[in-house]
């Protein structure tokens, strides 16, 4: 066993790694330098007097409306103050039922039209047209056939992400390279073990992309989706603040959207890189660590 | 160096307004100005007309007084320069309810009962708007407590109300016009009250401006006011102006255009206790944190109606 001196001393003495350490604390750092400038340019305007500081809020405003809206300090937030949770968890909560119905259909079916030249002579055509119509757009149907409060909301997320999984999921279908194919069917392997053993594996750096792309959209349907008659969210936090001009926390809300999302991602990513190990060594991303 | 003044003198005055039954009219300003050139543009809500003013993309709002309440509540500069209509509230309960028109006995009884039994009625209406006010102050007056009494549904979109109501996923609904005669029309809702007996009374609109659009343009405000009072003399004297320009600019069914403006009520008076009225409902409901009464004491600007009308601001709602 080595003690903590010993290790210590042992790492000194290898050139190079106080050098290499400090490259890795420097990168991590480089990250926040574009926020930061971001950050110190908007409080600096914000300030100026330009506008009007109810209407621009500064970021400092804005903070306090979130802390505010998170820990209930000094009920600034009104109706709002100290409810942050409940309103990440119910948005949460949206976007994860309806990314998960996104994801489960969206790799079938795009496996499907992938695979099956019936399914996308039958399918392909329907699923394009519909593709480019904005989820907005969607309300007055998904009203009707789900009511309101949390099913449209879910619908509405379900369509932002569906599609960029579907797309990317046929993307990576098609473009399994055949001759894997062929080695497979010449050991004998049936149709479902292709599919399973040969062609998901193989399409699976592009279903998570279609994925990391899906998760993003849901998040951002929650604002389109929150419209529609819910009683809390993030989305919902943000129009209702909006009908009473509260541009503070309109900002708060947006933030919290971001860094959900970005967390959310982050789990994606996570989960990609698990099941995508063997990728590792032979891409750039594996070089890039 | 009279060009340049010459050039800012012949700037059009930018005019918004939201595209509702009772604001659409305002489209026709344009064409009643005099001696000013009038820019007229429809938003989607009273919210982007008034981030459009406080921002400075537009020189004249119509807004609701509830949007001038919030503005003044923010510490923006707006002030009221004119009323344009108001009413357009509605309170519609499903069939299923069977609710006599303006029975409040029967009314009161089915809150009971439903309270009791654990399941409370549900009433729907677009938090913050003219009709969510009118709704809660007409409900308080015969004692109800819509957050306590009822459970309250918001329902942002007045679109959306119908669906609601046909599903039976609320039993009542307070909706502005012409939604409110789309579900009446189509057997959806059955009328119950116009939420009018309450201290707001049944105020809608307002037109507010900045007064540094004052300061600058104070005559093409002046003749904008003339050119919103002959808009609401017109009106008065012929609503088929008015149905026309809902059937034009909505694609509505002119019946229930024409049905809408039944609950419409032209006018370009300020009234002054219903807007205190209003604030004090505002404040209590915590849909502003400031008391604004005395600044709606100020920035209430009868001037330029006084001087289109000849009237004194107390015949004006002062």
């Amino acid at each position: 066993m080595i003690s903590a001196t010993e290790s210590a001393g042992h790492i000194a003495a290898q050139p190079g790694i106080g050098k290499r350490l400090r490259k890795q604390i420097g990168r991590r750092l480089d990250r926040f330098v574009v926020p930061l400038l971001l950050l110190l340019g908007w409080e600096a305007f914000a300030r100026s007097g330009v506008l009007p500081p109810a209407l621009l809020p500064a970021p400092s405003a804005v903070l306090h409306a979130l802390a505010d809206w998170m820990l209930g300090i000094d009920e600034t937030t009104q109706s709002y103050s100290g409810l942050w949770l409940r309103d990440a968890f119910s948005s949460a909560w949206r976007v994860a039922f309806g990314f998960a119905i996104a994801a489960a259909t969206g790799v079938i079916a795009g496996t499907a039209i992938g695979w099956w030249r019936t399914a996308e002579t039958m399918l392909e055509p329907t699923l394009q047209m519909l593709r480019p119509i904005p989820p907005v757009s969607w309300i007055p149907l998904a009203i009707i056939w789900f009511g309101i409060a949390n099913k449209p909301a879910i619908f509405l997320v379900f369509l932002g992400a569906f599609f960029p999984i579907l797309m990317n999921t046929i993307h990576g279908v098609k473009g399994v390279d055949r001759n894997l194919i062929r080695a497979g069917a010449m050991m004998g392997a049936s149709e479902r073990q292709l599919l399973r053993h040969i062609v998901l594996p193989a399409a699976l750096p592009s279903i998570f992309a279609g994925l990391r792309i899906a998760i993003g959209s849901a998040w951002m349907l929650t604002v389109t989706a929150e419209m529609v008659a819910v009683k809390s969210g993030l989305g919902y936090v943000l129009w209702d603040s909006y009908y009473f001009l509260r541009y503070d926390i309109v900002l708060a809300a947006m933030i919290s959207i971001g860094l959900l999302g970005f967390i959310s991602d982050l789990a994606i990513k996570r989960l990609m890189n698990w099941v995508l190990h063997w990728q590792k060594a032979t891409t750039v991303a594996g070089r890039q660590g | 160096m009279t060009l340049p003044a010459r050039a800012a003198d012949a700037a059009p005055l930018k005019l918004g307004y939201a595209k509702c039954a009772h604001c659409l009219p305002m489209a026709l300003t344009p064409g009643l100005a005099q001696g000013v050139t009038i820019e007229a543009t429809g938003f989607n809500s009273g919210n982007d007309v008034l981030t459009a003013l406080v921002s400075k993309s537009i020189d004249v709002a119509q807004v609701t007084y509830l949007h001038y309440v919030t503005a003044l509540d923010k510490g923006f500069d707006v002030v009221a320069i004119s009323g344009q209509v108001n009413g357009g509230s509605e309170c519609l309960s499903t069939p299923a309810l069977d609710l006599p028109k303006d029975n409040w006995t029967a009314f009161k009884a089915q809150v009971e009962k439903a309270k009791a039994a654990g399941t409370p009625l549900k009433i729907a209406a677009s938090r913050g708007n003219a009709q969510d006010i009118h709704m809660r102050g007409a409900f308080a007056k015969q004692g109800i407590d819509v957050n306590k009494d009822l459970q309250f549904v918001n329902i942002p979109n007045p679109s959306d109300h119908i669906a609601a109501l046909r599903r039976g996923e609320i039993d009542m609904v307070c909706t502005v016009e012409p939604f409110a005669s789309q579900i009446r029309l189509a057997g959806a809702g059955k009328p119950f009250m116009l939420p009018y007996d309450q201290a707001a009374g049944k105020l809608t609109n307002l037109i507010v401006t900045r007064s540094d659009v004052i300061a600058a343009r104070r005559a093409d405000v002046q003749a904008t006011v003339a050119a919103v009072v002959a808009l609401v003399d017109k009106l008065k004297a012929d609503k088929s102006v008015w149905t026309d320009a809902i059937v034009k600019q909505t694609g509505l069914d002119k019946s229930i255009a024409e049905s809408a403006l039944d609950n419409a009520f032209p006018d370009y008076a300020i009234h002054k206790p219903e807007t205190l009225a209003i604030a004090r409902m505002m404040k209590d409901l915590k849909y502003i944190s400031n008391d604004v009464t005395p600044a709606i004491d100020k920035t209430l600007d009868y001037s330029f109606l006084e001087a289109v009308t000849k009237r004194s601001k107390n015949d004006l709602g002062y």
